[in-house]
C-alpha cells in the first residue's frame, strides 16, 4: 500500500520539467553522465586513499588524520557534484527504475555509505590515534560500501 | 588499413570474444569492475596532480605523496587495462567502426607521452623542488595536462559506449 505513494511519487519525477530536458535531447544525458563519472573517480580517488589509510596498508607517512583533512574538501565537492547530477540522471527515467533491483540495492549502499562516512569515517579519522583493529574494520566497510554503490549503479543497466 | 579490420574482424568471430559478448553476466561484471578500476586509478591520478599543481599536500615533499599515491594509480590502472582489452575483445568489430573509440586511444597515448615527458624530465631534477609549496611550472603542466587528459579519456569512453 505504502508502494502506491512511491511509484505515485516517481511519476511525478519522470513527468518533472528537468526530467523531461534530461531525457529531450541527445547530448544532455551523455554529458551528465559523464560529469558523473568524472566526480566518481575523484570520489573513489579520495575514498581510497582515506580507506586503505585506516585500514594501515597504504600511505603510512601521514596520520590518519593528515591526509583525511587534505583530501576531504575534493571528498565533499565530488560527492555533491554525484548527487545533482545523479538526482538529474534518475529524474529523466524515475519509472524504469522502480522495479529495478539494482536501483534500489544502489539506494540503500548510498545512503548507508554517506552516513556511515560522516558519522563514523569522519569521526574515526579525528581521533589522535586509531588502533588497528578499528581502523581496519572502518576502512574496510568504507570501501565495501562506495565500491558496491558503483557496482550496483552499473548493474543498473543490465538489469 | 584493411588487415586491421580483418583482425578485429577475427577476434570478433573467435569463441572466445562471442562467448563475453553473448555471456549474461561477464559482460556486465567486466564492465563493472572497469569502472569501479576507473574510479581509483583516476581518483588517485588526480590527487597526485593535484599535488603537482601545488594545491594539496603542500606541506609533504613532492616525492612522498607521489611515492605513496602511485601504488593504487598504478595498480587501478592495470585492472583498467585488463577488463578493457576484454571489453575491446567482446566488440572488437564495433569499436573498430567506432571513431570515438580511435579518438580515446589517441588520448590514451598522449596521456602516457604527458606522464612519459613529466618522468624523464623535470621529475628527475625533483630533489631539488621536492620541498617547494609550488613545484616549477614544467610539473604544474604537468599535472594539469595529465588532469585535462585522462578526463578526456573518460568523456571519450563515455561517448564510444553511447553511440555503439
Amino acid at each position: 500500500m505504502a508502494f502506491h505513494y512511491v511509484r505515485l511519487f516517481f511519476q511525478w519525477c519522470d513527468g518533472t520539467a528537468l526530467g523531461a530536458w534530461v531525457r529531450g535531447s541527445t547530448w544532455q544525458f551523455p554529458m551528465i553522465e559523464t560529469i558523473h563519472i568524472l566526480s566518481l573517480a575523484m570520489l573513489y580517488g579520495c575514498i581510497a586513499v582515506i580507506s586503505l589509510r585506516l585500514m594501515g596498508l597504504l600511505m603510512k607517512g601521514w596520520t590518519v588524520r593528515n591526509i583525511t583533512r587534505e583530501v576531504t574538501p575534493y571528498l565533499n565537492w565530488s560527492l555533491g557534484i554525484i548527487l545533482v547530477t545523479g538526482t538529474m540522471l534518475w529524474l529523466s527515467e524515475a519509472m524504469k527504475t522502480i522495479d529495478n533491483i539494482a536501483f534500489w540495492t544502489k539506494v540503500v549502499l548510498l545512503f548507508s555509505a554517506i552516513i556511515f562516512h560522516f558519522a563514523v569515517v569522519r569521526r574515526v579519522t579525528r581521533a589522535d590515534q586509531v588502533s588497528r583493529g578499528t581502523g581496519f574494520f572502518v576502512g574496510a566497510l568504507s570501501l565495501f560500501l562506495w565500491l558496491g554503490i558503483g557496482c550496483a549503479g552499473r548493474a543498473i543497466a543490465f538489469v | 588499413m584493411s588487415s586491421l579490420i580483418e583482425l578485429c574482424n577475427w577476434i570478433n568471430d573467435s569463441a572466445s570474444s562471442t562467448a563475453i559478448r553473448e555471456s549474461v553476466l561477464v559482460f556486465p561484471i567486466v564492465e563493472g569492475i572497469h569502472l569501479l578500476a576507473i574510479g581509483v586509478s583516476a581518483g588517485t591520478i588526480a590527487l597526485t596532480d593535484l599535488r603537482l599543481m601545488g594545491i594539496i599536500m603542500k606541506k609533504d615533499p613532492a616525492s612522498k605523496v607521489l611515492r605513496s599515491i602511485l601504488p593504487f594509480s598504478i595498480g587501478g590502472f592495470i585492472v583498467v587495462l585488463i577488463t578493457g582489452s576484454l571489453l575491446f575483445w567482446a566488440e572488437a568489430a564495433k569499436s573498430y567502426r567506432n571513431p570515438w573509440f580511435r579518438f580515446k586511444l589517441i588520448f590514451l597515448a598522449l596521456a602516457g607521452l604527458n606522464a612519459l615527458i613529466f618522468h624523464t624530465g623535470i621529475y628527475r631534477r625533483m630533489n631539488i623542488w621536492d620541498n617547494d609549496d609550488t613545484p616549477p611550472g614544467k610539473a604544474r603542466m604537468a599535472g594539469a595536462v595529465s588532469l585535462v587528459l585522462w578526463a578526456t579519456v573518460i568523456w571519450l569512453g563515455r561517448q564510444f559506449a553511447y553511440s555503439s
